[in-house]
């Protein structure tokens, strides 16, 4: 199955915010929820000031420590590389924003779940792109449904697998992305963060317990 | 007719309907999704080749407007403090009988009395509407929006070159060498165009940048020119001489094809590559080097950004363009021109405002006479359509308003303007009625009716039939529906015969006046082929003796001119729009478009509040001569040292505190040139609040 | 920027969760001891566990934005979800501490309890021993949950290896204190004997688990200086308020104090003993809050957080 592919063009986007709203509208996300959102880095004096943007949703990780997350059932990953968020089974505990390691997931205070994009499986699955990139009036978003970006672009995420890419005017860390891309937290060493808690205390409690059944005197 | 089958997903929604936006010139055409009954979103069309389905925000946020728990919905008849609601016969009554007795009241004098300030949102057929009903019955005061701000700009080019429109299409830019964005910030106010601006870089054009703000608009260009606000004048008349003297200029061309030149030459003869550096604070080299590239450019559009006309001294920079331009060559063919941001409302419509005026209908004298005659008490009624707060000094305006005895308001929520109003009678919002637009690039566009019209709100184009039918009872045209209103138009326009209501209703991008026969394509690129001007001899017409020479003066009120207020308010006022609201009106009431806003805000550079102590964040006051308004203090490197720039969104009346502030234009002063008005380059400070 | 997703319950959920597991420990090895104070220590912690643990659990359903949908939880096992796991382990602990609890109930009040309060199980106390046996490693794992649970988020100052040491041997520790004062407020009459017996012994068994848990914390700090991480990420938790918290709430209150009152030989007076233990449990307490709201107060917020420049 081919790999669906959202490419963001940091010199065509002008910050306009019609893929932050035409995404809450098709995604019935309430003011103030911003599933994708927009952002800018300015450097340099004038008269050589120079703003760029750059407008991320979620990243649909090939190995999303979301869905490693979930304890519900409400986060998956698709066959197609897309990250599906389901609200119906979503209980509202908030680990998967506490283990995404860009911070994605947010709350929705009046929808009593958390919220994240979902890739407008609702759109794409009838073969229409997303909102977000039906919406963009520059191009500066776009889908590939086969998951071939063109040849020659360099693309933050692109050799990680990530299904939003980001061909940007300027360093990941200038728009506070995380360089080098990180990976799933949840899954990485979690057997040996609990061994590293078993070892110690099972030493301890067997300790303990020694010291609780021997015949050694006790009152003064 | 005009339902699209397919959807977001099946199940989501019921219908699509194909319709527009109500907000700026680029008049996107749009996919409406409709469920019970409801607008639950809206798509740019696909289809559509100016926009490529493209949307900026504003037009999504009529989504959540037009179902907003705030809107009004019936009209509402004020009495006393309170607001009684009434019926729409009722309202219709007291409007067209209140009308019906100026005229009996006055009947030599009743033609100022009775005024109507522009725009309508609805569509072209209720400005046709409105205008036959007062026309008709004798009151000739329709004022436009342009009135005060686009008109100078407007005037300059009828004047120079026959038409008040662009000169050419926006697909020329394709076929250009140069593209001079003129004070134009497209990426802010044009968001879809940028594409245009791409494909052409792509191909090869050289972009231009003029603006003292570095914007999106600046990552679309090659060079920026950061000259001081309000002296582009002078830069033009400075690339004139620079031209002139160099000979780098068409001579055949203009000896064939411009008058004036003579004069021309003469106005630019003091401004050499010094003098304009002194006035416009670039480099003299800066100065060169441009006319040295417009020069070599075989084909170059000016493309004039709103903010040129803002400024009192707009004609004359206007017409200097239109000068540079004609010494190059640069006014008629492919890939040449000038373009403004109103651009392109279709023309050809002089038969049918004759045939539908009263026969010795007085001549309109503009908004600024009918504000007098409001000052007077002259003014028996008021039509009001829009804000009145885009006008400078507001506070006046609001004033002139009281005077009038009755005003009807045809808007959509409590706002400022309802506060002023003796009636309301609300409108519907764009999905809610059907009718044709037009926009920038002259195309017009069908719009089809996607959801029923909430309680008893009431389109223009019915509002204004019913009132013109009521107060010309014999001679109003039976029209009854936008179609028929439209097909009026076209029966009475030769120009229009090919833009059929058949044609228009299948078209995602509409068809571009003049269509003078069945099955015409549509006009696109140069207004005026082979040279031949649209004025009296066919040429370009430099010198006119109303207008004087073609020279530069400092704007009214700046700071680096004479007036006493130079000294006092030492920094350069300008403002303009956010790509998330339409300026003074109803996007205030849009939760969605306060997520990126927040009030009133002044945008400086480091090195002008340097000596003030300010700090970023810190709420300081803006002030100009006519008073001050409280404003967060934000600094950018992205702007010229010694100017302010500050939004024109917030108002005072909605319950969303970030759209929320004062009114800018209750500090801008009424300064006007011959034609219109000044909201740019007066002088203001900052001190802290 | 600032984004607290999970506050003050998840701060009790930890707290309480980890409190019961070292109480459950404390009532089975407390169990082993036949002296009478250490028996009503055993049998104030065994009650002490389940109600505990319960607490920390409608705490974790108050966090949830749809608490109606907790059950949820119990229809998955996603094992990859520290969450999942907990959810599970802390449903199998609540159900043996319960069980637990029942066997101690005094046969008078127990036999009161309709239907199943008269089996003849409930007074077979090697069944009870069995099953304290059965529930002491699941009460490990529970304390060492909630530190796993942290430690394998994005979060950096939870993305540590040493926190789920840190979180079970301050869990025992907690646990250990509260059932022993539970104990002294409850029985008033066998106070002095509990002060000799229960208490010394557990002031002996401080005096290596205290070390421990210092030692825990130590590496936990340490393990942001070594190379190829980022020193400036443990910075907001070791310095400024929070780090006033750290150093002198959960190291000097939660660990010096308790230590050094403990090495004192003589006879500890009932006020030094309610000292000991309060500093103990406020320590503990401490320890998560510090660590769960400065965790969030610095995230990287990195996408979506909409930075509008005019």
């Amino acid at each position: 199955m081919s790999e669906r592919l959202i490419l963001f063009d940091g010199k065509k986007c002008i910050r306009c915010h019609s893929c932050e709203v035409g995404c809450q509208l098709e995604n019935d996300a309430p003011p103030g929820v911003l599933l994708r959102g927009v952002r800018s880095h300015i450097k340099g004096r004038f008269p050589d000031g120079d703003e760029r943007f750059i407008s991320t949703a979620c990243f649909h990780c090939d190995d999303p420590a979301c869905v490693s997350s979930c304890p519900a059932g409400a986060l998956s990953r698709r066959a197609d590389g897309v990250v599906e968020h389901r609200r119906e089974r979503c209980i509202g505990c908030g680990y998967c924003i506490q283990s995404c390691p860009f911070h994605v997931p947010q709350v929705s205070p009046a929808q009593h779940t958390m919220r994240k994009c979902s890739f407008c499986v609702q759109r794409i699955d009838y073969g229409k792109e997303p909102a977000c990139v039906a919406k963009c009036p520059t191009g500066s978003l776009t889908y590939y449904p086969a998951g071939k970006i063109p040849e020659g672009i360099t693309a933050y995420g692109k050799a990680e697998r990530l299904h939003m890419v980001y061909a940007l005017q300027g360093k990941p860390e200038e728009f506070r992305l995380p360089d080098p891309v990180p990976l799933n937290t949840v899954t990485g060493q979690q057997v040996w963060k609990w061994l590293g808690g078993l070892a110690p205390g099972v030493f301890i409690l067997a300790w303990l317990w020694k010291r609780a059944v021997s015949e050694e005197e006790t009152h003064e | 007719m005009g339902q699209v089958q397919g959807a977001s997903s099946p199940n989501r929604i019921d219908r699509e309907v194909m319709s527009c936006c109500q907000f700026c010139q680029v008049r996107c055409t749009t996919l409406v999704q409709v469920k019970d009954d409801k607008v639950v979103n809206v798509y740019g069309n696909p289809g559509n080749t100016w926009t490529k389905g493209g949307m900026c925000p504003k037009g999504q946020s009529l989504v959540e407007l037009a179902n907003s728990p705030h809107r009004l919905l019936y009209p509402l008849k004020r009495e006393g403090d309170v607001w009684k609601r009434i019926s729409y016969a009722e309202a219709l009554d007291i409007v067209a009988n209140r009308i019906l007795k100026v005229k009996e009241e006055f009947p030599d004098d009743y033609a100022r009395r009775v005024a109507l300030f522009a725009p309508l949102w609805e569509s072209h057929e209720s400005e046709i509407a409105a205008q036959m009903a007062l026309r008709m019955a004798g009151f000739p005061e329709i004022c436009s929006s342009g009135d005060t701000c686009i008109g100078n700009s407007a005037t300059a080019l009828r004047i120079c070159l026959g038409s008040a429109v662009s000169s050419t299409t926006l697909n020329e830019v394709l076929n250009t060498q140069t593209l001079v964005l003129w004070g134009a910030n497209i990426a802010e106010t044009y968001p879809p165009y940028i594409r245009w601006i791409d494909s052409a870089r792509e191909k090869g054009v050289k972009v231009i940048y003029v603006d003292p703000r570095r914007t999106p608009t600046s990552n679309h260009s090659d060079t920026q020119i950061m000259a001081r606000p309000g002296t582009d004048g002078a830069l033009i008349l400075g690339l004139i001489r620079f031209l002139i003297h160099e000979n780098l200029y068409d001579r055949d061309y203009v000896a064939r094809h411009v008058n004036g030149s003579k004069e021309l030459a003469a106005s630019a003869e003091p401004y050499t590559p010094e003098a304009v550096s002194k006035i416009t604070w670039l480099s003299p080299e800066t100065v060169t080097d441009l006319a040295k590239t417009l020069a070599r450019s075989k084909r170059t559009v000016v493309w004039m950004g709103g903010s040129l006309s803002r400024f009192t001294n707009a004609i004359q920079t206007v017409r200097a363009v239109v000068a540079l331009q004609a010494l190059t060559a640069n006014l008629s063919g492919p890939g040449k021109g000038i373009m403004n941001m109103q651009g392109g409302k279709p023309g050809g419509l002089e038969m049918l405002e004759e045939k539908y005026s009263a026969k010795d209908l007085a001549a309109a004298l503009g908004y600024r006479k009918v504000l007098y005659g409001m000052d007077q008490k002259r003014v028996k009624i008021l039509l009001l359509n829009s804000s009145y707060r885009r006008y400078p000094d507001a506070n006046r305006v609001k004033k002139g308003i009281s005077n009038v005895d009755f005003v009807v308001y045809r808007g959509f929520f409590m706002d400022e303007e309802a506060q002023l109003a003796h009636l309301i009678i609300p409108g519907t919002m764009v999905f809610e009625s059907s009718g044709s637009q037009y926009g920038a690039q002259r195309q017009v566009v069908w719009r089809n009716k996607a959801v029923p019209a909430p309680g008893e709100t009431v389109e223009d184009w019915r509002f204004y039939t019913d009132l013109g039918k009521r107060i010309n009872k014999e001679t109003f045209p039976p029209v009854n529906s936008p179609e028929e209103i439209f097909e009026l138009v076209r029966r009475n326009s030769p120009t229009w015969t090919g833009l059929t209501l058949e044609r228009l209703k299948k078209d995602p991008t509409g068809i571009s006046w003049p269509c003078p026969a069945d099955g015409h394509p549509g006009t696109l690129g140069t207004l005026y082929p082979d040279n031949r001007f649209l004025t009296a001899d066919r040429k370009v017409e430099l010198n006119t003796p109303a207008l004087g020479p073609i020279e530069w003066t400092e704007p009214e009120g700046s700071p680096y001119g004479d007036s006493a207020e130079a000294k006092a308010f030492p920094l350069i006022f300008t403002q303009g729009k956010v790509v998330q609201h339409w300026q003074h009106t109803y996007t205030r009431w849009s939760a969605y478009m306060a997520q990126f806003s927040e009030g009133n805000y002044v945008q400086v550079n480091p090195r002008t509040v340097q000596s003030l102590g300010l700090k970023e964040g810190d709420w300081v006051y803006l002030e100009t001569e006519l008073g001050k308004i409280k404003a967060r203090l934000h600094l950018s490197e992205m702007i010229l040292p010694g100017v302010v720039w500050t939004p024109s969104y917030p108002g005072g009346s909605t319950p969303l505190k970030a759209n929320t502030g004062v009114s800018i234009n209750t500090i801008i002063p009424g300064n006007w040139d011959k034609v219109s008005a000044q909201y740019n380059g007066f002088g203001c400070r900052l001190t802290k609040a | 920027m600032s984004e607290i997703t999970w506050g003050m319950p998840v701060v009790l959920d930890l707290f309480f969760a980890g409190l019961a597991a070292g109480a459950f420990c404390f009532a089975v090895l407390a169990s082993r001891r036949p002296d009478e104070s250490f028996q009503v220590c055993s049998r104030t912690a065994a009650f002490l566990a389940p109600l505990s643990v319960a607490f920390g659990l409608s705490m974790l359903i108050l966090d949830l934005r749809y608490k109606s949908r907790f059950w949820f939880t119990m229809t998955v096992f996603n094992d990859d979800s520290p969450m999942s796991l907990g959810v599970w382990l802390l449903t199998l602990f609540s159900v043996i501490a319960a069980l637990y609890a029942i066997f101690w109930i005094p046969a008078v009040v127990r036999e009161r309890i309709p239907v199943i309060g008269r089996w003849p199980l409930w007074s077979q106390q090697r069944v009870r021993d069995a099953l304290g046996l059965v529930g002491g490693p699941v009460a490990l794992l529970v304390s060492i949950y909630t530190g796993v649970l942290l430690s394998a988020t994005s979060i950096p100052i939870w993305r540590n290896p040493a926190l789920p040491a840190l979180f079970c041997f301050s869990s025992m520790a907690t646990g250990f204190a509260a059932g022993l004062l539970l104990a002294l407020l409850l029985s008033p009459g066998k106070r002095q004997e509990i002060i000799t017996g229960p208490f010394r012994w557990l002031q002996g068994s401080y005096r290596i688990l205290l070390p421990a848990y210092l030692l825990a914390i130590l590496v936990y700090v340490l393990l942001f200086f070594i190379p190829g991480m980022r020193q400036e990420e443990v910075l907001p938790l070791i310095t400024g308020w929070n780090g006033l918290i750290w150093w002198l709430g959960v190291v000097g209150v939660g660990i010096m104090l308790p230590l050094f009152l403990g090495l004192r030989k003589a006879k500890a007076s009932l006020s030094r003993v309610f000292v000991v233990l309060g500093s103990l449990l406020a320590g503990g307490f401490l320890l998560r809050l510090v660590l769960v709201f400065t965790g969030q107060e610095h995230v990287i917020a990195t996408a979506y957080r909409l930075t509008y420049m005019p």
